[in-house]
Order: C-alpha cells, then structure tokens, then sequence
C-alpha cells in the first residue's frame, strides 16, 4: 500500500480505479481553484491510496471477513439465525 | 546566465537539454515512474512567494550525501535576513545522485533551448541550439527544429513528444489531456501560451512556492526572456571536460569498471 496523500486532477476521479498492476482509492473528493504566478488551475484534488492487484484482493478478503463477524455479532444481539 | 558561466573558465556553462535529458532518463530507470516527487520526495516546494524577494534556500544542504540519492537532514531558507532551518519535506532540499535539488527550490533555465512562437505552432516550436553561442529568445541559424510543437494547453502532462532521429532523447510535454493528475502518468504540469507570436526561453523543475507542479518534466514555456529575472529563475552550472589524456584516462578506466 502506497499512501500518496493529496492528488490533483482536472476531471473527477473515479473512486476505484483499476489499472493493469494496480488500484488507486480516492476518497475527499473535493474542487479547488488556485492561481500560481498568472495560471489559473482548477479541478479536483483527493487523497489518493495505491494498492497492488494482490495487496488489493487481500485487502479486500480482510474487509469482508470483518463484516461477517459485524453481520454475526448483530444477529446474536438480534436473536436471529 | 550563458555568459556569466563561462566567465568561470573553460569548459563551464550553463546545462542545457542533453544534461537535462540524462538526468531525467536516469531518474526514469532508477525511479521506474516519471513522478520524481512521488518516487523520491516533495523537494523545497512549499515556501510562499514574494515576487519581489528571492525566497530559494540557501544551497549547499545535502553534501553531506555525496553523490548518493537522499535528502538533506534540514536545509536554512534565508529571507528578508532571517535564516529558518526547516527539516520538513516541501522545505528540505533533496539530491538525485550529488545533484542537489533537481527540481523545486529555483527554476533552472535550460541553455540553448528557445520555442518559436508563430502564432500558428500550437504552445510554440522547439528549437535547440547546435553551440554553445546561446541567443535567448531569437531563432538563429545555430538553431534547430525538433520536429514537433508544444501543446497549446497547459496542465497535467499526459503524453511526451520525441524530438526528430538526431534529438530522440529529448522529453517535453506533447500533450496535457484531462486523464493526466499530479500522480499519473508523468505527475507534472506544463505552462505554455496558446498561438503565441512571442519566442520563449525554457524553464524546467519549477520552484520553492509550486508545491505538487514541481518535478523533473515540469516546464515553463510561456516566459520571454524579460521574466526569468524574477527572483525564482536561475540557472545550474555545469562542466564540459576537455578531452585530454587525463578525461581519456578517466573515460578508459570507468569502461573497465563497467565491463567487470
């Protein structure tokens, strides 16, 4: 996992994005316009986490597991099969 | 800047774009990404500008890493005669391979690289001069076309023209499309001037105040020559050694380091 921090981009991000090693997570989405030295920027800026395909999958399995055990816990205070 | 370069001597001048490219295809391999700021660090990006005061660090900061890849352990920024030591990346100077602060800290002009403007050449047409009798800003007859134009919006860079058989190690900016961010593919922005009708000089890495934009292939390619006397333009120093018997002898016996 690579956590890249603050990402610009002039087009919304996607909040997954699956390319052929890797996937990109963004989160806090938001719109921002700066101008440096005469040239007006705007566009999207994010925080920006980089997963590897494998990293991702495992990442992925550990966030399912621990929403079974949420899923099961709240059944046994339910009182529900 | 040229001239002042080579008052210091034989064989000194200001880097010009084939020492630009080397850096750049090196730090490409040794990095595997085009985002120098991702793959090494931030580099003095996040100082506030004052047009009217230079606001650079003071250099000098990571000799203490020789030649190694790093950065510095805390590097001084002196401005209006207060010197602050900052040891945070953004603020602290960086070096690829002994070449402090690559990118960051103070535009460096590339020396004998101007861009065309017609009006009709998209951001302008690069030309590289075949000397070392630079003429900034004016397309003399020691220069020559690369064979392609800049593009005519600036942004996010997302895909890089070659220059023409004699100049295929040359990098610039082809193309900044809305798939590009400061992340992928190259992590670095572009400024350019739409049609324009003025010759331009070349600036790359960018400065202490451009935060993300800076980074090896982060041009600027819209100042004429008046504008890069501002405070956060400069130039890098390099030498040319003579080929002599003692730069043979030095060339001779690196080759048989190589080949061991």
């Amino acid at each position: 996992m690579k956590n890249h921090g603050k990402v610009y981009s002039s087009i919304a991000p996607n909040l997954i994005e699956i390319t052929e090693n890797a996937v990109y997570i963004a989160s806090n989405i938001q719109t921002y316009t700066k101008t440096i030295e005469g040239h007006v920027q705007s566009g999207y800026e994010y925080d920006c986490v980089e997963y590897g395909k494998d990293e991702y999958l495992s990442y992925q399995a550990s966030q399912i597991a621990a929403l079974q055990q949420e899923l099961e816990a709240a059944k046994i205070l339910l009182g529900v099969d | 800047m040229e001239s002042a370069a080579q008052a210091r001597g034989t064989g000194w001048h200001i880097t010009n774009m084939a020492a630009e490219s080397a850096n750049q295809m090196l730090e490409i391999v040794e990095f595997g990404s085009m985002n120098g700021q991702a793959s090494l660090e931030a580099g003095i990006c996040n100082t506030s500008d004052n047009v009217n005061t230079n606001c650079a660090a003071i250099t000098g900061s990571t000799a203490a890493l020789g030649n190694e890849t790093g950065h510095a352990t805390s590097t001084v920024t002196e401005i209006n005669g207060t010197n602050t030591s900052y040891s945070d990346a953004g603020k602290r100077a960086i070096s690829y391979r002994g070449v402090e602060n690559p990118w960051g800290n103070t535009w460096h002009m590339i020396g004998g690289l101007n861009i065309k403007g017609d009006g009709q050449s998209l951001g302008g047409a690069p030309y590289i001069c075949t000397d070392y009798n630079y003429s900034p800003g004016l397309i003399s007859s020691n220069y020559e076309s690369l064979g392609f134009n800049l593009p005519s919006t600036y942004g996010w860079i997302s895909a890089m023209a070659i220059g023409d058989t004699k100049y295929d190690w040359v990098f610039l900016p082809a193309e900044c499309a809305n798939t590009a961010n400061s992340l992928l593919p190259v992590g670095d922005n572009l400024w350019v001037t739409a049609h324009t009708n003025e010759n331009k000089i070349l600036a790359v890495g960018g400065s202490y105040n451009l935060q993300e934009n800076d980074g090896p292939f982060y041009y600027a390619a819209d100042r004429n020559v008046a504008e890069s006397s501002r405070p956060n333009y400069g130039a890098r120093l390099m030498f040319i050694p003579t080929k002599n018997g003692i730069y043979t002898a030095n060339i001779s016996k690196w080759t048989a380091k190589m080949g061991a």
